[in-house]
């Protein structure tokens, strides 16, 4: 296998995929758009075309079966059905499962027998075997009849049809007039040559328009060709995002002499260079036809660049952070006499501050990608449980860091299929409740300052708390005692506890590996933070806040008597001067009043952090008011950006978020603040519940 | 000079000094508490975050002026308790030729040391003056930090004004700024206020 | 001279100041007790160093609040100020020991409010809190007194516990030291101080059953430096074995 062609075809690939994924949805709502159709089409064909150079054979005919599927539609020699969505889509997860095989430098596999022998059915004008029908019956209220065999099939469905009526549809197909796959799943250079030859007749590249091509090789086809003949083909309405992929079209002499990172030249557009750092920008157009428009202008500006260089570039410019700290931390301590000095140190401070501001923006991605998937994981789940589900998608162009896109999608499918499985009822259900059938779950991605939140939210049943502590208890998660004690939002966080949610409520949904602790254990490793509401037989309501960037942390130091910590700002409200008659016990727990309308826990770091409490009015002691809970400390320090060092050599239950390097280079450890309050609480409820062990004590 | 006026003049640093420690870890606290906000808001309060910076710089000088200003009291007192000491030698020794003067006897030496220990006095009377206009100057280091203070607080108020439809409280905060400084700044002025009296007392003497 | 916290819990503190910078004279620490805004100086020390000392004072408390002093004995290190601190302020008392009222007079101020402490001790009210003055005599003055502070778990002991230290020493023995090795080398600029200048193995016997009782966190004496934590112990043991009156030969 070519791994330069190989390095190149995956991630178009991917693109093409999940451009297709999107696409072939779209076509459920709109069948007889053309446009899109095509542009399915030449995803598969674009597809094949690569995997041919690959050699990657079962991935060759299995997109070629795919795209022969999808000229009939596109060529109207068939009407697209839902049977045919569903083949579609599950043909292309099967792709994805080879793609990943390539990406680990295998050959991919064949593709599931039946599936494959369906889709050739289809794209046969046969209708599929009973059995496969079946198993759709009811649930997206379509239903498919296979003919007696003839020359000619007759397929009868039943579907809905784009004004929402049900109706029976009744084709024919004539069989016998088109070729019939021949059981043969590869299909050599020169057929797919054919093939091309077949589609584009004597306007096929290379061999009529373009001079410079003859020059070529007989077999050969330039990608600008390629791109010309589609643009012949499409006009200037093609789809951009999935613009076919020259590199994969290229001859492997070429794609071995072009340089050895993975450039390429077209798709979107060049917004993203022009904003200002840290403020998120729609970087793609919502729609195809606005995104074909900026083609043209924004073909030469884009590079694909290997995210680990990316990540290698992030990090020297951590490390640059971290000198430019020490650098005026230095001279702060030279004094006022050096003038040129502390000039120089502040330039260097305004250059860094520039230069990493550019860097974050070269790792944000707009949410678009995180979201692109949720729409095939609500169609697949709601049609498997029968539940009739609208998603809204909202904020998808608001851009956040890589690392969370990358991290978070399995925890969005989870939430997504939570919310299926156990929040929305069933049509009949919410219609005798007095909802619409339709439940709404809305996805959204909102701007916060120095945030972005992204919120799960369904119009469901709700959580029953009591339902959710109950099984706790069950679970042993938890103690009856312990369960007495919790509040409201304390009983509704268990969730989120290890253990909860896991096996006998595993249908096929939502017990996949990933649970609602993982969901938490993730958020918390991105430095989020989890928020969850709910209204019993109302809505629920999860909540993810992610800093914008995780590239540069701005930190609080703080000093604990001898020892120096920090905390993320972003967990920060305000700093406070702690007075004694603020300070209230209440069941168990100190707590502090901020004002009339705040009352918060409070969290001594001296009695966490050095199992020694800090005493008021005997050692200094000052406030950093956190959403959540009042940390006490000795002195708050100063405020620094830094950059977060992972530790590995911790337990993995620990309150840190990472260490740093101070401006004076000493190592310091990061705080964070969700664990530890959460500590507390938690040692708060024991010792409320042990009320006897700790009187003697 | 009266030794209750100095013992005023002590007390009065003690609480000046307490107050312009406890004004200025106050005001580096709203200084601290205004960058988190600027912090918290991403780029969109850049301009009063460059502020905040001139507001916790300063506060930090206010800082090192301040503690100039101790170094500056514990001579000053010192050179008053010394010259106590040497005036009890002086009364000692004048309690003495009293004493002997009833006898009708006279000591030379004993005037001699007597006159020698009141110049020793006035010298130190000299010194302690000196240390006391040094000390008058440092409170005048720290008068001009809180005006440059004062200011930074205005142009944080025009920021705040700038800023105010982000939605982030900087009015407060700049008026919490504000407030503080002010504090410092009253502590300030009362406190030399006594150190003038005490100069002019000085003054007189000499 | 330089001023450290020793005890600190809202209104109420203690501070020592100590490594006085005249070496002329033996350097001895000076200790102030503050509670709600009143406070005590203990042994406030000689006619030479009061400039330093007061200087150093101020900063930790204003001197208006200065309501009573206690002179553990006679000694001119400890009590040959007490002039130059009535002449700043008259309202102070004077707590000393009845024996030695007399004596102390001819340091000056003769219009000075002594207060005598009874052979058998006393106490004294400072801003709401009670100081116990605990008997110490012949350790090593004929009438000798210590102050202890039952709620701070402070125990000032005059010449019990006094070590000669060069100057710039801390003013703790060895405060993080867990092994007692410091308190070793400690002890032994101890020694000399306890065996010649303090009389009675008796007087000793009697005092460290009296102190023992008692729960001290801190000791505190008049010159070198504090015994805290486990310290306090150790040095009660080591003095415990000390056989003391060493001028006599038998």
């Amino acid at each position: 296998m070519d791994m330069d062609i190989l390095q190149d075809y995956l991630p178009e690939a991917r693109e093409l995929l999940e451009k297709a994924q999107e696409n072939t949805l779209r076509l459920e709502a709109d069948p007889g758009n053309d446009e899109i159709l095509a542009s399915v089409f030449r995803a598969f064909h674009t597809l094949k075309g690569g995997a041919g150079f690959l050699e990657a054979e079962h991935l060759v005919s299995w997109t070629h079966h795919l795209e022969d599927l999808l000229d009939k539609l596109r060529s109207h020699t068939l009407t697209l059905s839902a049977n045919m969505i569903d083949a579609i889509l599950k043909g292309l997860d099967v792709i994805d499962d080879m793609l990943q095989q390539l990406g680990h430098g295998d050959n991919p596999t064949p593709g599931p027998r039946d599936l494959g022998l369906l889709i050739q059915q289809l794209a046969a004008g046969q209708a599929p075997r009973p059995q496969d029908a079946s198993a759709e019956t009811g649930a997206f209220g379509m239903d498919a009849t296979r003919c007696p065999p003839a020359e000619a099939t007759l397929l009868a469905s039943r579907r809905t049809t784009v004004d929402g009526h049900h109706g029976v549809y009744v084709e024919r197909n004539d069989t016998g007039s088109r070729s019939a796959p021949d059981g043969n799943d590869e299909i050599s250079e020169a057929e797919f040559e054919a093939v091309l030859d077949t589609l584009y007749g004597n306007q096929a590249p290379g061999l009529t328009d373009a001079p410079e091509s003859s020059c070529l090789a007989g077999d050969e086809i330039s990608p600008e060709e390629f791109e010309r003949v589609l643009d012949q083909l499409y006009g200037g309405q093609a789809p951009g995002h999935a613009a076919p992929e020259p590199a994969t079209q290229a001859q492997p002499a070429r794609t071995a002499d072009a340089p050895a990172s993975p450039v390429r030249l077209p798709i979107q557009n060049l917004n993203a260079q022009a904003v200002l750092p840290a403020t998120p920008v729609p970087v793609a157009n919502s729609t195809a036809s606005a995104r074909a428009q900026n083609i043209p202008e924004a073909a030469d500006t884009t590079l694909r660049v290997d995210a680990l260089r990316l990540d290698a570039v992030m990090n020297q410019v951590g490390e640059l952070v971290l000198l430019r700290n020490r650098l005026a931390s230095a001279v702060s301590s030279l004094g006022e006499e050096n003038e040129d000095m502390a000039r120089i140190a502040r330039e260097v401070d305004l250059t860094v501050n520039d230069l990493q501001s550019t860097v974050m923006r070269l790792r944000m991605q707009p949410c678009k990608r995180l979201f692109q998937q949720l729409p095939r994981v609500v169609r697949d789940a709601s049609r498997q449980l029968g539940k009739e589900v609208k998603l809204d998608i909202v904020g998808e162009e608001v851009e956040i860091d890589k690392t969370v896109v990358d991290a978070l999608s399995g925890p969005m499918t989870h939430l997504i299929r939570n919310s299926l499985d156990h929040g929305i009822e069933l049509p009949e259900v919410r219609q005798a409740g007095g909802k619409s059938r339709e439940a709404t779950i809305r996805v959204a991605a909102i701007h916060l300052g120095d945030k972005v939140r992204i919120e799960v939210s369904d119009d469901g049943c709700g959580i029953d708390r009591q339902f959710v502590t109950q099984k706790a208890m069950d679970k042993g998660v938890i103690t009856q005692e312990q369960a007495a004690r919790l509040s409201e939002q304390e009983a509704l966080e268990l969730i989120f506890r290890p253990g909860f949610s896991t096996k006998d409520q595993a249908t096929d949904l939502s017990g996949r590996g990933v649970g609602m602790d993982v969901v938490r254990e993730t958020v918390r490793k991105l430095r989020g933070r989890l928020d969850i509401q709910t209204r019993l037989g109302l809505s629920t309501s999860i909540a993810m806040e992610f800093p914008l960037t995780m590239a540069v942390l701005p930190v609080l130091y703080l000093r604990l008597r001898r020892e120096i910590y920090a905390l993320p700002i972003s967990s920060i409200d305000s700093l406070l001067d702690i007075q004694e008659h603020r300070i209230h016990r209440m069941g168990g727990r100190s707590v502090y009043r901020v004002d009339d309308t705040l009352v918060t826990p409070m969290v001594d770091l001296g009695a966490l952090l050095h199992e020694r409490p800090l005493r008021l009015g005997s050692e200094p002691m000052e406030g950093v008011l956190t959403e959540r809970g009042l940390f006490m400390v000795s002195e708050v320090l100063g405020n620094e950006d830094s950059v977060v060092k992972p530790i590995d050599f911790l337990a993995e239950r620990n309150w840190y978020q990472g260490a740093t390097i101070s401006g004076k280079g000493q190592v310091v450890l990061i705080l964070d603040p969700g664990t530890l309050i959460g500590r507390v609480l938690e040692q708060a409820t024991v010792a409320r519940t042990l009320p006897t062990q700790r009187g003697a004590a | 000079m009266e030794i209750q006026h100095i013992m005023q003049v002590v007390d009065a640093s003690f609480v000046a000094r307490q107050s312009i420690e406890k004004s200025l870890r106050e005001i580096d606290r709203r200084a601290l508490n205004a960058m988190v906000l600027v912090k918290r808001h991403g780029n969109t309060l850049a301009g009063y975050g460059v502020v905040a910076q001139a507001f916790r710089e300063r506060a930090a000088n206010l800082k090192e002026s301040a503690s100039h200003l101790q170094e500056t009291i514990a001579p000053l007192i010192q050179a008053h308790m010394r010259i106590l000491q040497h005036q009890r030698f002086v009364a000692s020794f004048s309690a003495i030729a009293q004493a002997m003067a009833q006898y009708g006897q006279i000591c030379a030496s004993l005037e001699n040391i007597r006159t020698r220990w009141r110049d020793t006095i006035a010298r130190e009377e000299v010194e302690a003056r000196k240390i006391l206009l040094r000390l008058i100057a440092t409170v005048d280091v720290l008068q001009e930090g809180i005006e440059e203070q004062e200011y930074v607080v205005t142009n944080g108020r025009i920021e705040a004004a700038l800023a105010e439809d982000t939605g982030a409280p900087l009015m407060r905060v700049s008026r919490d700024m504000g407030e503080a400084v002010r504090t410092v700044s009253n502590a300030i002025r009362t406190y030399r206020h006594q150190l003038e009296s005490l100069a002019y007392e000085s003054s007189t003497d000499i | 001279m330089k001023a450290a916290p020793i005890f600190e819990a809202g209104s109420h503190r203690w501070w020592i100041l100590y490594d006085q910078e005249e070496r002329r004279v033996i350097d001895a620490n000076v200790y102030v007790m503050e509670s709600n805004g009143q406070s005590l100086i203990l042994d406030p020390g000689g006619f030479e160093v009061f400039p330093q000392v007061f200087a150093a004072l101020v900063e930790v408390i204003p001197p208006s609040s200065l309501k009573a002093a206690f002179v553990s004995h006679q000694d001119p290190d400890i009590a040959s100020s007490l002039p130059l601190w009535h002449a700043c302020n008259a309202q102070i008392q004077w707590h000393i020991p009845k024996l030695w009222e007399g004596f102390i007079r001819h340091y000056g101020a003769l219009e000075a409010p002594l207060q005598n402490i009874p052979d058998e001790g006393g106490d004294v009210l400072i801003g709401g809190r009670r100081l116990e003055f605990i008997p110490a005599h012949y350790l090593h003055s004929s009438a000798n007194f210590h102050v202890y502070d039952p709620e701070a778990k402070v125990l000032f002991s005059g010449d019990v516990g006094a070590a000669l230290l060069p100057p710039g020493h801390d003013a703790w023995v060895g405060r993080r030291d867990r092994t007692g090795r410091a308190f070793d080398e400690h002890i032994a600029k101890a020694k000399y101080f306890h065996q010649r200048w303090m009389p009675s193995n008796a007087a000793k016997k009697d005092w460290i059953n009296r102190v023992s009782q008692l729960e001290i966190e801190h000791l505190c004496p008049q010159h070198g430096a504090i015994y805290s934590g486990e310290n306090v112990q150790r040095f009660l043991n080591w003095f415990d074995e000390l056989t003391v009156g060493m001028g006599i030969r038998p």
